[in-house]
């Protein structure tokens, strides 16, 4: 059974049809990576999948349970990854960290915190506000904060926006593991290559609508990348 | 049902003009100028009343999200804030040959006015957030905590005139039976006049977001 | 008790964010003495024969330097999202909005408490007997004040109009609070007993207080998901 169904998701923005009756089945234990283009609509849905924007249309279910009665139960098991860093910019990165792990109810804040800090090389500048960090570091807390609760489902939004090559693969290493202990792990990215690489399932988005959907195993990067130019221009034609 | 309302409208009007110009005495301390009063009141009901329905269609949207409550709740808001306007313009006119004065703080007024100000108030926020999902959900918020509020600034504003105003004034002594009736009539008739507006400023919005899908499905 | 300890952190956060920065809290401090200033060079310091004019200034002062805070409080949750981070954690909304609310009620009442000896300094009033019934006029007054505030100031920076729009909704609605605020501040100043002279008044407040808290409560959730 599907851990997460999307079921005919439709979201309107005022009078623009940001996406389209998008349909998707995701798995435990698997790495299923969206690609788009920018305003493809990935940010949107996977803001949909986290419960924190509600879809004109559809319904999002988690074990066949709509989530919109779930409620905190489900929201509890989002770890979620957006362009907006939810990070407090006055505060130490410590102090973010400490703040989101008391409000979810962690038991064993320090050693969580001191664990992830050292695996995303970054317990040197606990103490330092965030607002000194640059683009990759914020980053870096970000995914640790979204991290932080050990999430059943993990909503990554565009992950590598700012990391250096060393961080993507601590990233990738780490998201492995997830996998391993048969979390869903859901990525969008215009990354073709660091998404085909780590992806188990892939899907392209385009114009709202998921336009191709595969087993990594039956498709090259090649093909993936030659599918993605085709459907991207015969969209924007 | 709109035209039917439409008539009877139209009928209760000619009633209630012929009524308060030609058939009802003219008072004697204040002369012509107290027939302002049977406007007075009405628009002061009027507004209470369109008040009260933003709060249930308020409600009604928080609890249900549908657009219907929505275009209730902003109509009604609209229709309140115009006829409160007219109950403070004619309860200026009033004052001015009764009492000598243009504004008086008196209790009634005063909560009057900052009444008018709160649902103002209601219709920038509806401005500043003009059309979204969003902006109807705060303007709802608002028609709630504003509704729950009057009786608190009624209260508060007869407390703080009463202390210390000696200035009562008694203006609902010597109403004969036909005035009453008068003024009774007239309160009919501006609720009808009301609902009218109100159906009429429904259906505008309605048609508004009918306009807006239709345009949507041209750009698919 | 998971209520207590979500309040706790999050009322802990506001109170650190503010230490870091420092700044809000300063400028509605300054801003507070400022206007106090300005009024003293309007009126002179003839104001103890004045019923109501003393309460009048303070309060204005309160409302207006709340209003910077208000703004801030919002605008710091929502300058990366952090709010929505927020909402994705198993704290009850109710509580978010009890917890934005003493946060604000503590700013506000801080800045009271540094405004209200200057105040009475300035214009002559006797400090000590007044200050101890003046702190529960300003307790049940800033209470209100951020009750709705809170509300509405989530409301307001949500919009185009931001920092123009809260005094404008707010206003309004704690009209009340303020009557309320001034009338039993002016007792006060008068050296009239708190009690016996301004008993319904207090009463008001209190109802007012307890009644927008829980209407609040009720229905912050709704405002929230719209940011």
């Amino acid at each position: 059974m599907s851990i997460l169904k999307a079921e005919k998701i439709k979201k309107k923005f005022g009078i623009r049809r940001i996406l389209s009756d998008v349909n998707l089945q995701l798995e435990r234990g698997e790495i299923f990576v969206l690609f788009g283009p920018n305003g493809s609509g990935k940010s949107t849905f996977s803001l949909i999948l986290s419960s924190l924007l509600k879809p004109t249309g559809g319904c999002i279910k988690f074990e066949n349970n709509d989530i919109r009665k779930l409620n905190s139960s489900y929201r509890s098991k989002i770890g979620l990854l957006t362009h907006s860093s939810f990070l407090y910019e006055n505060l130490s990165a410590l102090e973010n960290l400490r703040f989101y792990a008391a409000l979810y109810g962690l038991r064993d804040i320090k050693r969580r915190i001191d664990e992830f800090s050292h695996l995303f090389e970054i317990e040197t500048r606990m103490n330092e506000p965030v607002k000194n960090f640059s683009r990759g570091m914020k980053q870096r807390l970000s995914i640790i904060r979204a991290l932080i609760h050990n999430p059943e489902i993990i909503l990554f939004d565009e992950p590598y926006t700012g990391l250096d090559e060393l961080s993507a693969q601590i990233l990738e290493r780490e998201l492995l593991n997830f996998r391993k202990s048969g979390k869903l792990i859901f990525i969008t990215t215009h990354n073709l290559l660091r998404g085909y690489n780590i992806a188990t399932r892939l899907g392209i988005l385009s114009r709202g609508r998921i336009l191709f959907e595969s087993e990594k195993k039956n498709i090259t990067a090649d093909e993936l990348s030659e599918t993605y130019k085709r459907l991207i221009q015969n969209e924007t034609l | 049902m709109k035209i039917l309302l439409g008539i009877l409208l139209l009928l209760s009007m000619l009633v209630s003009i012929t009524m308060v110009f030609l058939v009802a005495p003219i008072e004697e301390t204040m002369g012509v100028v107290q027939k302002i009063f049977y406007f007075h009141v009405a628009t002061a009901w009027v507004g209470f009343l369109a008040f009260f329905v933003v709060f249930i269609g308020s409600i009604g949207y928080l609890a249900k999200k549908s657009r219907r409550w929505d275009r209730i709740a902003y109509s009604s808001a609209g229709i309140g804030v115009l006829f409160t306007t007219l109950c403070l313009i004619t309860g200026s006119l009033w004052a001015k040959p009764a009492w000598g004065i243009w504004w008086t703080w008196d209790a009634r007024l005063t909560s009057t006015l900052v009444l008018w100000f709160m649902y103002v108030a209601y219709l920038i926020v509806r401005y500043e957030t003009e059309g979204s999902e969003r902006g109807a959900v705060f303007s709802a918020v608002l028609g709630v905590i504003g509704f729950v509020d009057i009786p608190i600034v009624f209260m508060s504003v007869r407390w703080w005139r009463t202390v210390h105003c000696d200035l009562v004034i008694v203006e609902r002594t010597g109403l004969t039976p036909i005035m009453l009736f008068t003024l009774l009539l007239s309160v009919f008739t501006f609720t009808l006049l009301y609902f009218y507006l109100l159906i009429t400023k429904y259906e505008i919005a309605k048609t508004k977001d009918e306009i807006t899908s239709l345009k949507e499905k041209l750009r698919e | 008790m998971k209520p207590f300890n979500d309040l706790y952190t999050l009322i802990k956060k506001d109170i650190l964010d503010e230490l870091r920065t420092g700044g809000t809290l300063i400028s509605m401090l300054l801003f507070s003495v400022l206007v106090v200033v300005i009024f003293s060079f309007a009126l002179g310091t003839t104001l103890s024969k004045e019923k109501e004019l003393g309460g009048g200034i303070l309060w204005l002062t309160f409302f207006f330097a709340s209003i910077l805070g208000l703004n801030y409080s919002f605008s710091v949750e929502k300058e990366n999202s952090s709010i929505k981070a927020v909402m994705l954690t198993p704290v009850d909304r109710g509580i978010l909005y009890i917890g934005k609310m003493f946060s604000n009620l503590i700013f506000i009442f801080i800045i009271e408490l540094f405004t209200v000896p200057v105040f009475l300094v300035f214009f002559d009033y006797p400090i000590l007997k007044i200050i101890p019934p003046l702190t529960i006029v300003l307790l049940l007054g800033t209470a209100g004040l951020s009750s709705v505030g809170t509300i509405l100031s989530a409301i307001s920076t949500s919009t185009k109009k931001r920092d123009i729009l809260l005094p404008l909704i707010l206003f309004p609605i704690i009209t009340p609070v303020l009557i309320g605020s001034v009338r039993c501040t002016g007792i006060i100043l008068l050296g009239g007993s708190l009690l016996e002279e301004a008993g319904n008044w207090l009463a008001m407040l209190a109802v007012f207080d307890v009644l927008f808290i829980v209407v609040s409560f009720l229905i912050y959730e709704f405002v929230l998901e719209e940011l």
